[in-house]
């Protein structure tokens, strides 16, 4: 699986304030593959993104694209950091 | 007109209701029905290929003006070290009346909420964020190398930077913007998207500016109207986030780009990026609150500051556009200065010098 994550807004509302990330899967180790292969799975963020936003102003917001099967459409969705866990935010920061 | 056109399960309200009222009454009406419109806003969400549209309040809230609080007294200031981890609020490392916790950033979070929490006090009559004395709960060290500062409508949260790109976030007049959203939140909200959202990002500028003015003692010419300065890292060529005296120019940099903010409506940017640029385009109304102050000359916390206040609290739409807010700064100085007084007059200059007659 291929994550990539672009990010905007936040206090400053400037894109650099955080640099667009490409993770490969397959390069992991095993334990962070399965956990980012779990937590980015299309069905699973789909859900992420029925949570209310508790509070927006300066959250940064999530541009993630996740491609299973290069021969099929990546899916592409937009979350605020609000609507996402903390254990998954602590996993995008690991990587 | 109905923009919820897939009504499966009937309901009346998700086929009248357009999206901006829903985000009204998700801000505004009672649980029940605030946990509704907030349901038919996921579904209108999702049918509309979930493009962002989410109110910047949380569940619940009332938008009633907060009453007076009699006991109007002292900051309940509680900061937390979120250990560089994303989980709130983390351990507790100082609370109010404790002496310094040693984490140089919980000490400026709790010294700065103090000074923060003075102005609102002080200067507007103003309990607390709610203004009726909600602790101050703040998280410092949040994630890992994190490169932002937010409200989340319960508490502040500040990174520590990635100390290439920003080099900290305790800065007084971020961490009293970041409050000052909080602020808004309670005083009947300000839709986070597009105009509405930049007169968010707009007013918790203007008391971010106020704060850091007051707690110097600048007057209007001493002050450097600028809002984060010192923040960006040490390799960035810039001075800080913004400029309301000059907005475009607080930096100019390989990796940052130029500062994007208009001062004239001439050069509004329309963009979907950062929910439709309400960091960007807060320049307009930043500009034209400087220009006031200017011509006013003196504090800027008091007779502007009390004007944008009682803006706040009186202006009952959370959708609104430059021209609404800037109709209401001279309904709210008119109110405080009298009509046709100086204030005024300088006040609707201040408004046509940056493109919005009033």
């Amino acid at each position: 699986m291929i994550i990539e994550i672009r990010s905007h807004g936040g206090f400053g509302g400037i894109t650099a304030a955080a640099p667009p990330r490409r993770i490969d899967t397959d390069a992991q180790p095993a334990d962070r593959r399965a956990a980012l292969c779990a937590a980015f799975r299309p069905g699973a963020l789909s859900q992420l993104a029925q949570t209310p936003c508790p509070g927006c102003p300066d959250r940064m917001r999530y541009a993630i694209t996740v491609t299973e099967d290069p021969t099929q459409s990546p899916h592409s969705i937009t979350l605020s950091e609000g609507q996402l866990p903390p254990e998954m935010l602590d996993l995008i920061d690991s990587v | 007109m109905c923009l919820s056109l897939s009504c499966s399960h009937h309901n009346p309200i998700a086929c009248i209701v357009p999206p901006y009222m829903l985000r009204v009454l998700a801000l505004r009406g009672d649980p029940a029905t605030a946990d509704m419109a907030r349901s038919l806003l996921r579904h209108d969400e999702q049918m509309r290929d979930e493009r962002a549209a989410f109110t910047s309040l949380p569940p619940g809230l009332q938008g009633v003006l907060p009453a007076a609080d009699p006991d109007l007294c002292c900051p309940d200031r509680r900061i937390h070290d979120g250990e560089f981890r994303a989980a709130l609020p983390g351990r507790l490392v100082r609370s109010e009346g404790d002496g310094p916790s040693g984490i140089p950033d919980a000490d400026m979070a709790y010294d700065s909420a103090g000074q923060v929490f003075s102005l609102f006090a002080e200067e507007y009559g103003r309990n607390s964020l709610d203004g009726r004395g909600m602790p101050l709960v703040a998280t410092v060290q949040h994630r890992r190398n994190y490169n932002n500062a937010f409200w989340d409508g319960q508490q502040m949260a500040y990174g520590t930077g990635d100390g290439k790109i920003f080099r900290t976030f305790l800065e007084l007049s971020v961490i009293a913007h970041e409050m000052a959203h909080g602020v808004i939140q309670h005083s009947g909200g300000l839709i986070y998207e597009n105009q509405s959202g930049a007169l968010n990002e707009h007013v918790a500028d203007v008391f971010g500016a106020l704060a850091q003015q007051r707690v110097l003692g600048h007057e209007v010419h001493q002050a450097d109207w600028l809002v984060g300065r010192g923040i960006l890292g040490p390799g960035i060529n810039g001075v800080a986030l913004r400029s309301m005296k000059a907005p475009g120019t607080a930096y100019s940099d390989d990796l940052l780009g130029t500062d994007p903010q208009p001062w004239h409506m001439d050069q509004f940017n329309t963009t979907t990026d950062d929910n439709g640029g309400v960091h960007i385009n807060s320049g307009i109304p930043n500009h034209a609150f400087y220009l006031f102050c200017a011509y006013l000359g003196g504090r800027s916390w008091e007779v502007p500051g009390r004007i944008w206040y009682k803006t706040l609290q009186d202006i009952n739409n959370p959708m609104a556009s430059f021209s609404d807010w800037a109709d209401q700064t001279l309904r709210a100085a008119s109110a405080l200065e009298g009509a046709g007084s100086a204030p005024v007059l300088l006040l609707r200059r201040a408004w046509k010098l940056v493109g919005i007659a009033v």
